[in-house]
């Protein structure tokens, strides 16, 4: 797999679709992995079929990427610049960008840090605060370390989740999770507004990104709901990938 | 001709039903098997089934959004009368549901 070393950690990718393609970075969820949340729900069919050239990233503490350990590892900013340190080692000025649940919400801050890097966003299960709010630290490391039961709900869920995806580090996950909580990404239509055309795609029954359509309106962005999906089963809804790739190359 | 219903398979994980979340068949498609006819969501993952039989689709046996109970009709066939003796089961053996999503989060329930 191609990497890059940023911030002293190596961030991979892989890269599917034709090289002359439509360029478009693709960022996974918290406690997933580039093959968990697009590859293995089947997107690689509709974005190489789109003309896209995608740019699959494994965020820092998971997949293939370097795992550091501590939370000052998994400050949000840390995050953005390992983006752009792909998007600057690959030489590529100007991608689209479509990014799932923590990866949605990077996407909104990359687009606003960086407006000139990202010309289209896909934010899909999309929340407008992190979720990381009420995240119960503490009893998440008594979970791993001697699998105390934990009674925050969001951190359970959290957690299990996080511990059923192949190859996951759990305690490089709460780092991220401490990392991003304490510096909170801010909420989303409170401040500025990222002047890419943005589609905001979100299940019906998604109640983590619930708000995103009143927002969607609010800014002016095209949103997409997702007929009886979850949080978690909208990333395989062919409603989804039509979306997604009619966006990023403009068709619509 | 005649008619072959397939009820919702056990899936497996000791889940007593599912969320329709996505037909890929319509009433009136001919489909083959192993084609895929529908995505559902348990609580622990999304799963696409595979048709047990080749055959045109007669009825559905839910809406997308709709709960559907294990042993409940999921589908409905119109098949050649010859093949109408067979009792319905969904493959579990020649063709597995492929899972697509893995996870779940138990406050989207």
């Amino acid at each position: 797999m191609p990497s890059v070393e940023s911030a002293g950690t190596t961030i991979s990718w892989q890269e599917i679709g034709p090289a002359d393609g439509r360029p478009v970075l693709v960022v996974h969820g918290f406690g997933s992995n580039r093959a968990a949340n697009w590859l293995d729900a089947g997107w690689a069919d509709p974005l190489t079929e789109a003309g896209i050239r995608a740019i699959l990233v494994d965020l820092r503490g998971h997949g293939e990427s370097g795992r550091p350990v501590g939370s000052e590892h998994y400050r949000p900013e840390v995050f953005l610049a390992d983006l752009v340190a792909v998007l600057d080692a690959l030489g590529l000025e100007r991608v689209g960008y479509l990014g799932y649940s923590f990866g949605a919400r990077l996407g909104w801050e990359l687009a606003l840090a960086h407006p000139e890097r990202i010309d289209r966003l896909v934010l899909g299960g999309f929340s407008l605060e992190s979720p990381m709010v009420g995240f119960d630290v503490a009893a998440a490391r008594a979970f791993i370390a001697e699998g105390t039961e934990i009674q925050h709900g969001l951190t359970s869920a959290l957690m299990r989740m996080s511990a059923l995806v192949p190859g996951a580090d759990l305690n490089r996950l709460v780092d991220v999770v401490e990392g991003i909580k304490d510096t909170e990404l801010p909420a989303a239509g409170a401040g500025p507004v990222p002047a890419a055309p943005t589609c905001i795609v979100v299940g019906e029954r998604d109640q983590i990104a619930a708000g995103a359509e009143a927002l969607a309106a609010e800014i002016g962005a095209e949103f997409v709901p997702l007929k009886a999906r979850s949080h978690t089963s909208a990333i395989s809804a062919r409603g989804f990938k039509q979306a997604a790739v009619d966006w990023l190359v403009g068709a619509n | 001709m005649a008619e072959i219903t397939f009820p919702l398979p056990d899936l497996g994980e000791g889940l007593e039903d599912a969320i329709i979340l996505e037909w890929h068949v319509k009433v009136g498609d001919r489909v083959e098997r192993n084609d895929v006819l529908v995505e559902v969501e348990t609580t622990k993952s999304a799963v696409e089934l595979p048709s047990p039989q080749a055959g045109v689709v007669a009825k559905l046996g839910g809406e997308e959004g709709d709960t559907v109970l294990v042993g409940d009709p999921l589908i409905t066939f119109e098949v050649a009368d010859e093949t109408a003796g067979i009792v319905g089961t969904v493959p579990t053996h020649e063709a597995s549901p492929v899972k697509r999503v893995k996870l779940s989060l138990p406050d989207d329930d």
